[in-house]
């Protein structure tokens, strides 16, 4: 070999070698890889373009791993549309978002996720002092949902219309699009079961993707997944993703965020950070509407000293006004007679005081039974009752 | 012109030796063809005139084969110097990597150097490539002619080069400067892979 020519090939060696960067060469081997694999690798090929090495490691691990995801994510989505098998979006990183949502519309068509309950409709929870400010939050996050309160938690005890209220802002969601929208309504107990019955099934990614795809959300009674930690983490990254999608969440608790023991603090942090609006026992006024909206179904005019004393009782929830109007409606038409004032009282106790036992409407339809048998006579306190009267 | 392509792991190198008619561009050529390992040797072709001009160009591949991993080949090239070639002449810098400008030493060739350069720059400008950025090396040939019938490099570089870039004496007939002209002219193309305007071609 002539050594002039020598001589110029061991410089154009150490040229190539100092000039033609090697993790240049590193992202350039994985770019033909994965393109052919069908892989769309612009964001590689941008990295090509960098001035300056980039973390090569860093950036070609993560790309195997959105792959490893598209992957996943078009065996999940052809179990359930074999149509979607070899879609494009399934070989673009870059689309790996759009992926999701092709999995979650697929899995909402072959699954829907539990809807709202049709019955629990705005026009039917009655608004008073007590419940005002839950009411006009939900109100607010209809108006704007994901929006005004993306996370918006209902807080009070049992009975007072936390899961009203809050199915009440999915029906109006999905009411409002015209049945486009899909809200998922479920408790934290069926939320825990639920993933773990996907855990051992081997379908957490179908599982997740089911409520990734809803426009709204609601936790009911979301104390269920208090010290279930695996269920807590799926519970933040699904909100977290509804949230950064805009999407409307509504958490209903039986206490403040804060009194929530055996949440993590993970969970405890969000909801702690979203806007709480609590639920009290009914105020009188709002008991004495509930009362009539309650009973007016069954009874043509009601006397207003009726509901009235009917709305004195210091019930604790909307639940137990239901119930004492099932209980008196139940009476009168035993009795055959109109619901009077005189009958509740009876039925009640005239004295205000907290619903009890099931003594004195027993009493009451007991005596208006003519088929009464004597061996089933009444307790002590109703014979008492009846006494007095 | 991509001359690297990392996907199939090959560089290439696009080289084109610019100059006035007769400055002994196609004598660069036959140079390193000769000093190519037989193995090596690729067929150069020579378009010809009857009169021995570049009719059209000369082309001469070097396959250097693999540096670091990459198949590496020159692509050599010249253009025709005569004044009337010149869609010829931008035909063949089009794509081109780097430029060696050779002039002719003797005296009264000065002005069709510089006309040359000139129309060098102008080629470059009309393929939309700002002449001041092509990697450009310049080459004062027929260096070994009777000291009374040329320029010495230093008088040359003075009129040429006024950019300030490598120029070498050489003798192409003989062999003196012809490798230290393509070396550096290679030197400047690869060091361009490195640079951020480059990255990623």
């Amino acid at each position: 070999m002539s050594g002039e020519y020598e001589s110029f090939l061991a410089d154009v060696a150490e040229a190539v070698a100092q000039h033609v960067a090697p993790w240049r060469a590193r992202i350039a081997e994985a770019i033909a890889q994965w393109s052919a694999a069908g892989y769309q690798v612009a964001v590689l090929e941008r990295a090509m373009q960098l001035p300056n090495e980039p973390d090569v490691d860093g950036l070609l691990s993560t790309f195997a791993a959105a792959a490893e995801h598209l992957a996943e994510l078009e065996r999940v989505a052809t179990a359930a549309e074999p149509a979607l098998a070899g879609d494009p979006v399934f070989r673009d990183p870059a689309r790996t978002a759009e992926a999701e949502d092709v999995v979650a519309r697929a899995l909402a068509a072959v699954a829907p996720p539990p809807p709202p309950d049709g019955a629990l409709a705005r026009e039917g929870f009655e608004v008073g002092e007590s419940n005002a400010a839950a009411a006009r939050a939900a109100d607010e996050a209809v108006a704007e949902p994901g929006v005004r309160h993306p996370l918006l938690v209902l807080h009070g005890a049992s009975g007072v219309g936390k899961t009203h209220l809050a199915h009440a802002i999915a029906n109006d969601l999905v009411n409002a699009s015209g049945g486009a929208l899909v809200a998922a309504c479920v408790t934290g107990e069926s939320f825990a079961a639920e993933l773990v019955a996907a855990v051992q099934a081997d379908g957490v990614e179908r599982w997740r993707a089911r409520y990734r795809a809803v426009d709204a959300l609601v936790i009911d009674d979301a104390q269920g997944v208090a010290g279930k930690e695996r269920t807590q983490a799926e519970l933040v990254s699904l909100v977290d993703e509804l949230r950064a999608a805009r999407k409307q969440v509504v958490v209903t608790l039986d206490r403040a965020p804060a009194a929530v023991e055996s949440f993590g603090a993970e969970l405890r942090r969000r909801l702690e950070a979203a806007t709480a609006a609590a639920l009290d026992a009914p105020d009188r006024a709002l008991r004495e509407r509930l009362f009539a909206r309650a009973l007016s179904p069954w009874h043509a005019a009601l006397d207003p000293a009726l509901l009235g004393f009917l709305a004195e009782r210091p019930v604790k929830s909307a639940r137990d006004v239901a119930t004492l109007a099932a209980r008196l409606t139940a009476a009168a038409e035993v009795a055959n007679v109109p619901l009077t004032l005189r009958l509740a009282q009876t039925e009640l106790g005239s004295a205000v005081r907290a619903p009890q036992g099931p003594a004195g409407g027993v009493v009451e339809a007991f005596f208006a039974d003519t088929e009464k048998v004597i061996w089933d006579w009444p307790d002590v306190a109703a014979r008492v009752s009846e006494e007095l009267r | 012109m991509t001359i690297v392509n990392y996907a199939t792991r090959e560089i290439t190198c696009k080289i084109v030796y610019y100059g006035p008619g007769r400055s002994g561009k196609t004598t660069n050529l036959h140079y390193v063809y000769e000093q190519v390992p037989d193995g090596r040797k690729g067929r150069m072709v020579s378009l010809a005139t009857q009169t021995d001009r570049t009719l059209f160009f000369d082309f001469l591949p070097l396959d250097l084969g693999s540096i670091s991993g990459f198949t590496t080949r020159f692509q050599l090239y010249t253009v025709p110097g005569q004044v009337y070639y010149k869609t010829t002449r931008r035909l063949v810098l089009q794509g081109a990597d780097g430029v060696v400008f050779v002039a002719d030493s003797q005296a009264r060739q000065l002005d069709e150097n510089v006309e040359s350069l000139q129309d060098l720059h102008a080629n470059l400008a009309e393929h939309g490539v700002d002449p001041r950025t092509v990697p450009l090396v310049l080459q004062y040939n027929k260096q070994d002619l009777p000291r009374e019938m040329i320029l010495p490099a230093q008088e040359l570089d003075d009129a040429l080069n006024f950019r300030g870039v490598p120029y070498f004496a050489a003798d192409a007939l003989h062999g003196r400067g012809v490798f230290e002209t393509l070396r550096a002219i290679s030197e400047l193309v690869l060091r361009r892979l490195s640079s951020p305007a480059m990255a990623g071609r």
